[in-house]
Parts: structure tokens; C-alpha cells; sequence
């Protein structure tokens, strides 16, 4: 009998300590020490025992298994097909995304009604349109986010909960107040990138206690005001241009705030889901109403575009 | 198909299915965290009885 030490991946709990047991037993090996936490056991066997022992616990999924190492964009690859591909291990987050590219042709269509008919009469409306846009469009992705997140609620980390509160203060108020500060100026921009900020980095990171509650307001209050700052100094330096850059930098961050909590929570359990595509649709034409209205209707500062 | 609480992980679906697997009069068994379910065929109601209790006694929680 020799001693073997192993290094294993994926050991999180004492089902894994069991199931590592148990394939030790099956391959006449004895577990003399195992550590959950740096994922290390000590195994004593016969020579011709440990090749087995190693096969059978990769097959377990606690070997390499093919897993590509961490930093690797293989992994966020593999994440974003398996969304597409409607992975079951990911059917939250496909069931979110075809929400999404539905609410997203809803919002086409409501807007180009609206567009037709609506902003007939206001002046400069064509240049409204890229703002309108990016308004529907910034609506879907905070909703998006909102659903995934909230499905995290009960078994939020402290960690997790900052870093929730903080992505979605940030991306919700930086977008909105960007967009209302363009069109209404630094004042109500900030006012309304705060709120907005607030209300998704607060309501959101406060499942991971008071620590994620402020430093989502924390968050949705600064990036409120940046935003509005940002469009209002940008006005007459390529501001629209900026915007779809921004955007898009957004849209990538909630979908890596996504990935991560994949990564770090694990898979959302299919109970935790209960939005319905009405919730969802609702919610985002809510919000772009409520910001369009503001942007089209509201009162406008000193120095606004278009 | 029976509603479990506790399990979280790859292991602990592993470890029910296992367990259950073994119990006589179980035909197949199967655990998904993702749906907080286990599914099994059993021949009868006291097999049913037995495969709750093995739930049970690896400290999950039948509902």
C-alpha cells in the first residue's frame, strides 16, 4: 500500500467529501484525509489502484475534467453557448435572453407607432431617434439584469451582494442619466440616473445585506450624476458616437455580471424563476415610457441635445 | 417525482441518486438541483417510503 495526494477541483461540501469516499471504496482505496477548502485528499492504495481512482473521480467532476483554467476566455465561450444553446444548466438565463429579443421587437414596434404618430410636432424629432433607441434598448438590458439578479435573493453572499449592487447601481444610472441628461440637461439627468441607479443597485444589493444596499446606492448615485456629466460635456464633441460605445461596454458588463454569478452562485434554480414574459415586457416599457416621456416632455436645461 | 431541499451542487445530486439507486424495488433514479427534484421508479409505495427516509438520513429535506 502506497499514500497518493491529490489535488481535485470542484470539492465544495460534504456530499463531494461522500461521493469521493464512496469512489475510493469502489476502487479498494482508503481516504486518509481529505480537505474540502484547498480541495487536497490523501489517498492509500495499491499502485495499480490510484489510475483508476484519478478516471473515476474526473468522471465525477472532480478531476481537470477538460475544464479550461481560470482567466480563460474558453470558459465565457462555453457560457455563452450554452445560453444560446438553451443548455438546461442555463435555462434561466436563455428563457431571459428570449425574453428579451421579444421585448426588444415589442418596443420596435411600439416605437415606430409612437414615432409615427407621437412625436409629430416636436421639433428636431429625427435626432430623437438614435435616443430613443438606445433608451428601448438600455430598458431590456436593466430588465434583464433585475430578473437574473433577483433570483440570487436567498442565498445572496455578502461578496456577491456588493458586487451586484455595485454592477447594477452602476450600469442602470450611468445609461439613464446619460440619456435624460443628454436630452434635459445636467439637472434632471442626475436626477433621474439617480433614481433609476438607486432603485436597481439598492433593491438589488441589499439581498446581500446592508454592505450590497449601500454600495448599490452608492453606486446608482454617483454614475447617475457621471452620466448626465458625461452627455452634457460631450454635446458637442461626438456625443452620440460615445453613446453607442458605452452602450455596448454596458450591455457586455451586465452580461459578464451574469457569467459571474454563474460562476460564483452557481446555476439559478429553476424555483427561484417565477417572471413571467408579461412581468418582463411590462417592466421594460414601463421604464422606457417613463424616461421617453421625461426626455421628450420633460423640462430641458441650458444646454441639451439635440 | 419528489421535491428536495438542500442540494446544491454536482456531489449532492451524485450522492442521492446514488443512495437511491441502491434501494431494493428502485428501478431508476435520477437528482437536479436546478429543479430541487428527484425522480424515481420504484415498485410500490413502501420502496417509496424507504427512498424518502435515504433522502432524509443524508440530510435533505423531502417536501
Amino acid at each position: 500500500m502506497k499514500e497518493f495526494e491529490l489535488k481535485l477541483k470542484n470539492m465544495s461540501c460534504g456530499s463531494c467529501e461522500k461521493v469521493i469516499r464512496k469512489a475510493a471504496e469502489n476502487n479498494q482505496a482508503k481516504i486518509k484525509e481529505i480537505d474540502i477548502d484547498s480541495g487536497r485528499i490523501l489517498v492509500e492504495c495499491e499502485e495499480d489502484r490510484i489510475e483508476p481512482l484519478i478516471q473515476e473521480l474526473a468522471e465525477k467532476g472532480f478531476g481537470d475534467g477538460g475544464e479550461t483554467p481560470r482567466g480563460d476566455p474558453g470558459r465565457v465561450k462555453k457560457y455563452i453557448l450554452a445560453v444560446i444553446g438553451g443548455d438546461p444548466q442555463v435555462e434561466v438565463e436563455t428563457t431571459l435572453m428570449n425574453y428579451s429579443l421579444a421585448s426588444i421587437a415589442v418596443l420596435a414596434i411600439i416605437g415606430a407607432i409612437g414615432y409615427g404618430f407621437a412625436l409629430n410636432g416636436i421639433s428636431a424629432e429625427s435626432a430623437y431617434l438614435p435616443i430613443l433607441v438606445l433608451t428601448g434598448l438600455s430598458s431590456v438590458i436593466m430588465v434583464f439584469s433585475y430578473h437574473h439578479m433577483d433570483c440570487y435573493r436567498k442565498t445572496l453572499s455578502c461578496t456577491n451582494g456588493m458586487m451586484i449592487g455595485m454592477t447594477m447601481g452602476m450600469m442602470s444610472g450611468f445609461m439613464s442619466g446619460a440619456l435624460v441628461g443628454a436630452t434635459n440637461g445636467m439637472f434632471i439627468g442626475s436626477t433621474a440616473g439617480v433614481a433609476v441607479g438607486i432603485l436597481f443597485g439598492g433593491n438589488l444589493g441589499r439581498y446581500g445585506g446592508i454592505m450590497g444596499a449601500m454600495e448599490g446606492i452608492m453606486a446608482g448615485l454617483m454614475s447617475g450624476t457621471m452620466g448626465a456629466m458625461l452627455s452634457v460635456m460631450m454635446i458637442n464633441d461626438n456625443l452620440m458616437a460615445f453613446l453607442y460605445l458605452l452602450f455596448a461596454m454596458c450591455a457586455v458588463l451586465v452580461g459578464g455580471l451574469s457569467y459571474m454569478m454563474h460562476r460564483k452562485a452557481g446555476p439559478v434554480r429553476g424555483t427561484e424563476f417565477k417572471t413571467t414574459f408579461v412581468q418582463f415586457l411590462f417592466m421594460s416599457v414601463a421604464l422606457a415610457a417613463v424616461m421617453a416621456a421625461l426626455m421628450l416632455l420633460g423640462p430641458k436645461g441650458p444646454v441639451t441635445y439635440p | 417525482m419528489l421535491k428536495v431541499e438542500g442540494m446544491h451542487c454536482r456531489s449532492c445530486e451524485m450522492l442521492l441518486a446514488d443512495v437511491i439507486s441502491e434501494i431494493e424495488g428502485v428501478e431508476k433514479a435520477s437528482a437536479s438541483r436546478i429543479e430541487d427534484a428527484v425522480r424515481v421508479v420504484c415498485k410500490d409505495e413502501k420502496t417509496l417510503e424507504s427512498v424518502r427516509k435515504a433522502i432524509e438520513g443524508e440530510g435533505y429535506r423531502v417536501v
